[in-house]
């Protein structure tokens, strides 16, 4: 079970602190930002406050492991801060028996685990007193994240969390009886805690009271047939929208080949119909879908016997369908949407006493790609949308000055990232950036790290998956239906050396 | 396939139910509850791989395929398997790893089942990266054992370059297990050439070291291809030339890296893959090696041995004598030195090269320099800085003077040699003294110390003489290759101490006292008990609650049939049951269901009774009726008992039984205020319906029935809310649950003939399972318009298919003069029906309003399926819509004295059979019973849906005419003729199977 829930902004201050048994010490948050912030990247001005930026754009202090084992003082100290964390990273540090506590004398310690992600910038913490399946609690911690997203709007990041400090416990609250997870339905916690507002926080700013209001109404949807879906729910216009979302993951190497690529699709599902409707939906080609995944709203077995997707949606936006794309789905292969010449050279001035950097980067559209276009009407010429290059620089340079005759550039000191938002592209367009960089000491380093590029192709797809049909049963109005394929990327980096 | 047929069976129950997170804790316990669990004769040896060191009892030593290794196993076993496999489908990865490590320990270990382990896990790696660190670390423990299921997804397991450092670790792990191609091993290769320049030098270093891994892989694949194909020639030469490209490649990283922990992991690989490229050569021929890259591999060695020899025995002097601290960076030059640790194997190679057979390699840069000199000079530079070496270091270097003094070498040589071994001799540590006095030992007792003879004891002259020869072969033999790939099952012990997915695994120490190990298989069947439900014991302060859950059993409304599923299943076990039954009184809850009644040991009877309601005389003649029915149906082999033995046996246990059921047996046909006091016990305690509760008792028998579906419904109450469609059973199921007595008999609707296969039936629930199963749908139970049946699918075509997509479609009602259906519940579609299967499910139908004329409220209905739609009608008859009330004879008697002329109708001596007469007007109405009488009277109450107006009906037996009379009271006039109609029709019924006495 969790004994306890921390929430640590991306300075490692401690935003939201719950406990569920007994006091775990605010220690663990200290021995755990000590350890997290040696490899973190300051990311304060950049990615935090920017949308733009994808929140697996940056790493971010990957060199601490999801699970930890900490020792700390077994006394409970309400007042916190107190109890000094002696940590041992679990399997490194043999020492101190595998025993939960080993009390000799006074010196009494007990290891706790901590479970740790990061969302948004923020670090969510969840202490365990012992075995339990780490999947329970990362999946729970996520679910709990996507929870605040759904009310909060995304990025559920440090100021969402601040102005709603007391609908974040009251979630906190419902999700989590006595340390186990309860209801972690977005539906069903929307009929006990009310989202927040504009009207609200405006009341909340006049009256200077608390802006979360608890919803006069009794939660009637736990008992309901369906825990996923709202009783009662009433919308005018009645309206479902259906995205067929497929990201690539690839590797492309210096020269363009493609090294290893990945297809995975998810379904994203907004839903605004009254009543209880029962919705089928078929697709034109399902073979291509190797290996799914399904919200528990669908019914797997029709799916398993017809290959269809038979379902009472919840209300809202969820995601109703992930699944993977057989490879021999893509017999022809895949070709990256854009070609990227990275070159990346060092010339050592000053006799060679010192070393200067010099980047260039083009990026062309090309014409010749294995996507699937969904928009009938229009051929030929596909604009990809939101184009955007991470360039991570290697860790000696110091200073980079870069210019770019498209979109424009960011840099970010600290993490010594860049950040290239080109916008659209197609064809004509030859988006390229150039610049120096200055270099700390006379060493090349070893390796250039590999480029980020995030894209976006609306109405195309990857795998050539799209739907047949959708009918609605159960309910007499015929509700507005909309349907549309994007193609993105994923993790989609070009090596550059 | 028939395992796909099999999953759909329970396919939506276990789907919905992993709705919360919950159900990936209740997964991951289960293997080792059903390992302890009950299913140990059949269990064979079901994996092949089991890691514990539990080894499954191997009862046979068949080698069946995998479906007839499924086959024989457990029942519950196979359905645990089976019905789990629809979970990896889940979007909690939590839950899918669950599956995957239920399978993995109590799972058949088949091809197919392992592919789709494989893909779910491969699935749900590509999520967030702290679940992927979790599965990957459990992908780790996996892939040693059943690599096939990975192989195809090798590519996604390659290195990106946001992966964070904790994963990118455990995915070098992962693909050095899965290159078992040349394909493979290549692509890995490939990628290992990015991964080398990678910033994290820690994961350089263990790309470093997979590189000299698959060197060795990439020998024993293409024996393996060369065995096969034949042209072992040529695959070893394929081998030989990646392991001479890693080589290459080695050479060049640590000639181009300034690291020295990279460098050192380069010499020690390099070593090893020279190791490798000498040993396996022995006799044939050297392997062709046309780019000399071991000559320029073993020069760079030799230089690095030099550098870092000569760089410790500068440093003291620089840095003024911090002796035991010969670590040193970087070298202000920017020479390369090895770091302390990496001097032993570096030195090792040197030596071999120095004494041994790799003399056929020639420097070909050094060609001035002769071999004999560089032993020289690395010879001095080790005696110079010998006491500065670590001690794996010293070792090396007493080992290689000992090489060197037997071979034939100049006096100065072995002059320095001797002093190597001397100055080891009397070394701080123990394990290089112990080495160094070894080996001069050994050369002592061999050639003979020339120079350096007196340090040691004389007596070791004398011991034994060993021949030079003989101490050659000691020293100086062909090694054979190290091996860096886990010896038999190192790679498990290393991360399968702990069930994988545990946070045990993951820390790879127990997490708190919580983990709980594999247990080993059981040697035998735990006892059936074990799977039946428990028992309670009913004090009379359990009374109460025992009655409360009746009142909540039922809600399901397939929970019984699920107990009977079991039951129904062990057909070969009679004997298995009776012996259950004798072995724990508790158990004896399916005893009274089982097909052998009257076989009860008089504990088991006595156990059922006490949770008894109602044991007058009245209700066990009533549960000879019903037993003597089960015998039938059940046993038409054996001769049925005499009634009147099973009526003693009844009624003595009801003598023997605890005090509280004989207040009970007091209670309910005598004074109805006491009945009215239990219920309103049972009212306080959960919010039920105080008719309802009224009605149970006046069933009295269905308590007997029911108590054994307890555990089993607080099980199902738990995912009541989950489960929405119907569960497809066995046909040979005899449902016997609380809907049973609470509802009507079943009314065929739906000829199987005409319907092309399908058969559908429906019956009106009442009572408690109508209130319940109206509050599961939403419906207000406490509205008489409020009508529930279930609905029953049976597919009965002749040819064996199933029938899809069967549901049943709302029609309006356009006739006239009746009540429209307001709203229906309609259950969901049933996707698939197998040959023979039956389905269950529960309508909802709230009509505009209740009425009281006969026949008024009336639903139609499509049943669609892929046959056909065939139309039914649904009409409640007056009958069923009666609700019953609590009366007692004397209210009876006054208000049946009220009614009279018109409002009474009269059935005298119509012939009817007046056993289990209450069962029969139970059959057709839920109306109370006032008097079930001894007497032959029997008196029934309730009122009219509609105007609530009182229905009374009084039964009078007249046994020596065997015919009996019959009143009917009501209000309203109207509805008196189809009440009597349908009573007549009810008692006249003959039935067969209640004739036997």
């Amino acid at each position: 079970m969790i004994q306890s829930i921390f929430i640590l902004s991306p300075t490692g201050e401690v935003l939201i602190e719950r406990h569920f048994r007994g006091v775990t010490p605010r220690s663990v948050c200290e021995y755990f930002w000590e350890k997290a912030s040696v490899s973190l990247n300051h990311h304060g001005g950049l990615s935090t406050t920017s949308t733009a930026i994808p929140d697996n754009s940056l790493p971010l202090y990957d060199t601490v492991p999801p699970i930890m084992e900490i020792t700390i003082d077994d006394y409970v100290d309400d007042s916190t801060g107190h109890g000094t964390a002696e940590g041992g990273m679990g399997s490194s540090s043999g020492g101190g028996g595998a025993g939960n506590s080993n009390g000799n004398g006074n010196g009494m310690t007990k290891s706790v685990y901590l479970f740790s992600i990061l969302r948004d910038g923020l670090s969510y913490l969840a202490i365990t007193p012992g075995e339990i399946s780490p999947l329970l609690i990362l999946e729970f911690l996520h679910r709990v994240a996507d929870i605040f997203v759904e009310y909060f709007g995304s990025p559920a990041d440090e100021s969402a969390i601040k102005d709603n400090f007391s609908t974040v416990y009251q979630l906190l609250e419902e999700t989590l009886d006595n340390g186990w997870p309860l209801t972690t339905e977005p539906n069903a916690l929307q009929a006990m805690i009310r989202p927040p507002t504009v009207m609200g926080k405006l009341q909340s700013v006049v009256t200077g009271g608390s802006n979360a209001i608890v919803s006069d109404a009794l939660p009637s949807g736990t008992i309901s047939n369906m825990p996923w879906r709202r009783a009662g729910v009433k919308h005018h216009p009645n309206e479902i929208y259906i995205d067929i979302i497929e990201e690539i993951d690839a590797i492309v190497d210096m020269v363009g080949n493609v090294i290893s690529f990945d297809v995975g699709g998810s379904i994203q599902v907004q839903s605004n119909l009254s009543g209880v409707p029962d919705l089928l939906l078929t697709f034109k080609d399902p073979s291509v879908i190797d290996d799914c995944s399904f919200h528990p709203c669908v019914r797997y077995s029709r799916y398993e016997t017809d290959q269809v997707l038979s379902f009472v949606p919840p209300d809202g936006n969820f995601t109703m369908m992930r699944y993977r794309v057989k490879p021999s789905a893509l017999q022809m292969g895949f070709s990256p949407p854009m070609s990227c010449i990275p070159q990346i050279s060092y010339i050592s001035t000053d006799g060679g006493l010192s070393l200067n950097g010099k980047i260039d980067i083009k990026i062309t559209a090309r014409t010749i790609s294995t996507l699937f276009n969904m928009a009938s009407t229009k051929k030929g010429s596909v604009i990809i949308e939101d184009v955007a290059v991470t360039i991570p620089f290697p860790k000696i340079v110091k200073t980079a000055n870069l210019n770019v005759n498209m979109g424009y550039v960011l840099y970010d000191e600290a993490s010594k990232v860049a950040k290239w938002m080109i916008g659209n592209l197609d064809e004509k367009n030859r988006p390229q950036l150039t610049g120096t960089m200055k270099i700390e000491g006379n060493e090349k380093p070893e390796q250039n790290p590999p480029l980020s590029i995030s894209w976006k192709i609306p109405l195309s797809s990857l795998s050539g998956l799209s739907v047949g049909g959708l009918s609605v049963t159960g309910e007499t109005y015929r509700p507005y239906k909309g349907v549309r394929n994007i193609a993105k990327s994923g993790r989609f980096q070009f090596r550059c050396s | 396939m028939p395992m796909a047929k099999q999953k759909r069976r329970v396919v939506r129950k276990g789907f919905y139910s992993d709705e919360e997170d919950e159900s990936s804790e209740e997964e991951i316990f289960v293997p080792s509850a059903m390992s302890t669990g009950a299913m140990g004769t059949q269990k064979r040896d079901v994996m092949g791989f089991h890691t514990h060191g539990n080894e499954p009892p191997k009862r046979k030593p068949g080698n069946l395929s995998v479906f007839d290794e499924e086959e024989s196993l457990h029942e519950d076993h196979r359905l645990l398997l089976r019905s789990s496999l629809p979970l990896l489908k889940s979007r909690n990865a939590g839950v899918v790893l669950g599956v995957c490590s239920l399978h993995y320990y109590c799972g058949v270990a088949s091809i197919q089942i392992r592919s789709a382990l494989g893909k779910a896990l491969v699935r749900i790696y590509h999520d967030r990266r702290e679940i992927q660190f979790v599965v990957l670390n459990s992908i780790r423990s996996l892939v040693w054992e059943c690599p096939s299921a990975f192989t195809p997804f090798l590519r996604d397991f390659f290195v990106k370059a946001m992966d964070p450092s904790f994963t990118r670790l455990v995915k070098l792990d992962i693909l050095s297990a899965l290159c078992l191609e040349p394909d493979a091993i290549h692509a890995v290769l490939q990628e290992l050439r990015t991964y080398i320049r990678h910033q994290d030098k820690e994961f350089v270093c263990a790309s470093i070291r997979l590189v000299g891994k698959l060197s060795e892989m990439a020998r024993i694949v293409h024996d393996r291809i060369g065995k096969k194909t034949g042209n072992a020639v040529y695959e070893s030469h394929q081998a030989n030339k990646i392991a001479l490209n890693c080589l290459s490649g080695l050479v060049t990283l640590s000639e181009v890296s300034d690291n020295e922990e990279v460098v050192g992991e380069c010499v020690n690989v390099m070593h090893r893959i020279m190791l490798l490229l000498q040993s396996q050569e022995g006799g044939k021929s050297v392997c062709d090696d046309p780019n000399h890259i071991q000559e320029k591999a073993l020069r760079r060695l030799l230089l690095l041995v030099l550098r870092s020899l000569t760089g410790t025995l500068e440093e003291p002097k620089d840095t003024e004598a911090n002796t035991d601290d010969i670590t040193n960076g970087s070298d202000s030059a920017g020479v390369m030195v090895l770091t302390t640790g990496k001097v032993s194997p570096a030195l090792w190679i040197v030596g071999e090269w120095l004494t041994t057979n790799i003399k056929s390699l020639k420097l070909l840069k050094l060609e001035t320099l002769k071999k004999a000199d560089i032993q020289n000079e690395v010879l001095r530079l080790i005696a110079k800085t010998f006491t500065l070496m670590d001690k794996s270091a010293k070792c090396q270097a007493v080992h290689l003077a000992s090489k060197v003094l037997l071979t034939e070498s100049s006096n100065e040589d072995l002059a320095i040699c001797e002093f190597i071994l001397s100055l080891g001799r009397i070394d701080v540590t123990h394990d290089v003294r112990d080495r160094a006095r070894f080996e001069s030992l050994l050369i002592a007792s061999s050639r003979g110390m020339r120079y350096d003879s007196e340090a040691l004891p004389t007596a070791a002259h004398d011991i034994h003489k060993l021949s030079i020869n003989e101490a050659k072969s000691m020293l100086l033999n062909q090694k054979p290759t190290a091996s860096w790939l886990p010896i038999e099952s190192e790679g498990q012990k290393q991360f399968n101490i702990f069930r994988f997915g545990t946070l045990s695994s993951m820390l790879s120490r127990k997490a708190g006292a919580a983990y709980i190990p594999l247990p080993s298989w059981a040697e035998s069947d735990s006892p059936t008990a074990l799977r039946d439900p428990v028992k309670h014991d009913s004090p009379p302060s359990a009374k109460a609650k025992d009655s409360s859950r009746k009142t909540s059993n039922g809600w399901i409304v397939d929970e019984s049939k699920k107990t009977e599923f079991y039951d129904s299943s062990d057909s070969s076990s009679s004997s298995d049951e009776s012996s259950s039954s004798d072995s724990s009184s508790t158990s004896s809850a399916t005893s009274s269901k089982s097909s052998t009644p009257w076989a009860n040991d008089e504990s088991s009877e006595q156990s059922s009774s006490d949770t008894d309601e109602s044991t007058s005389s009245d209700d066990a003649k009533k549960r000879v009726g019903r037993h003597t029915k089960i015998v039938n149906v059940h046993r038409h082999h054996v001769d049925a008992m005499p009634v009147d033995e099973i009526d003693s046996s009844e009624t003595s246990s009801n003598d023997d039984s605890s005090s509280s059921s004989e207040d009970e047996s007091s209670e309910d046909t005598a004074s109805p205020p006491t009945g009215n006091g239990v219920s309103n016990i049972t009212a306080s305690l959960i919010d039920v319906n105080y008719d309802s509760s009224k009605t149970r008792i006046t069933h009295g028998i269905q308590g007997d029935d029911f108590n054994k579906d307890y555990s089993l419904s607080n099980l199902t109450d738990g995912l009541e809310g989950l489960v929405m469609a119907p569960l497809v059973l066995d046909k040979n199921d005899k449902s016997k649950g609380n809907i049973e007595s609470e509802s009507s008999k079943w009314t065929n609707v739906v000829r199987h003939e005409l319907s092309g296969g399908l058969e559908v039936s429906i019956r009106f629930l009442r009572g408690s399972s109508r209130q319940n199963e109206a509050k599961l749908m939403g419906l207000n139970p406490q509205i008489a318009s409020v009508n529930c049946f279930q609905i029953k699918f049976e597919n009965k075509r002749s040819d064996g298919c199933p029938i899809r997509r069967i549901r049943l479609i709302p029609k309006k009602n356009l006739k006239t003069g009746i009540v429209p259906v307001a709203k229906s519940i309609l259950p969901m579609e049933i996707a698939a029906l197998d040959k023979g299967k039956i389905s269950y499910a529960v309508v909802g139908l709230e009509f505009s309003q209740a009425s009281d004329k006969d026949g008024a409220m009336w639903a139609k209905f499509d049943v669609k399926s892929d046959r056909g739609t065939i139309p039914i009608d649904v009409c409640p008859p007056l009958a069923e819509t009666i609700e019953p009330i609590a009366m007692s004879q004397q209210e009876f008697d006054i208000a049946a004295n009220k009614l009279q002329g018109i409002h009474q109708q009269t059935m005298v001596s119509f012939k009817a059979s007046f056993d289990n007469l209450l069962d029969k007007v139970s059959e057709v109405s839920s109306m109370a019973v006032v008097e079930g009488g001894p007497s032959g009277i029997f008196k029934f109450s309730g009122v009219l849906p509609e105007s609530r107006s009182p229905v009374l009906l009084s039964v009078k037996c007249d046994s020596s005419t065997e015919s009996v009379d019959m009143h009917v009271y009501c209000d309203n006039a109207m509805a008196l003729s189809p009440l009597l109609s349908s009573f007549k029709s009810a008692l006249g019924n003959y039935r067969g199977e209640d004739n036997e006495d």
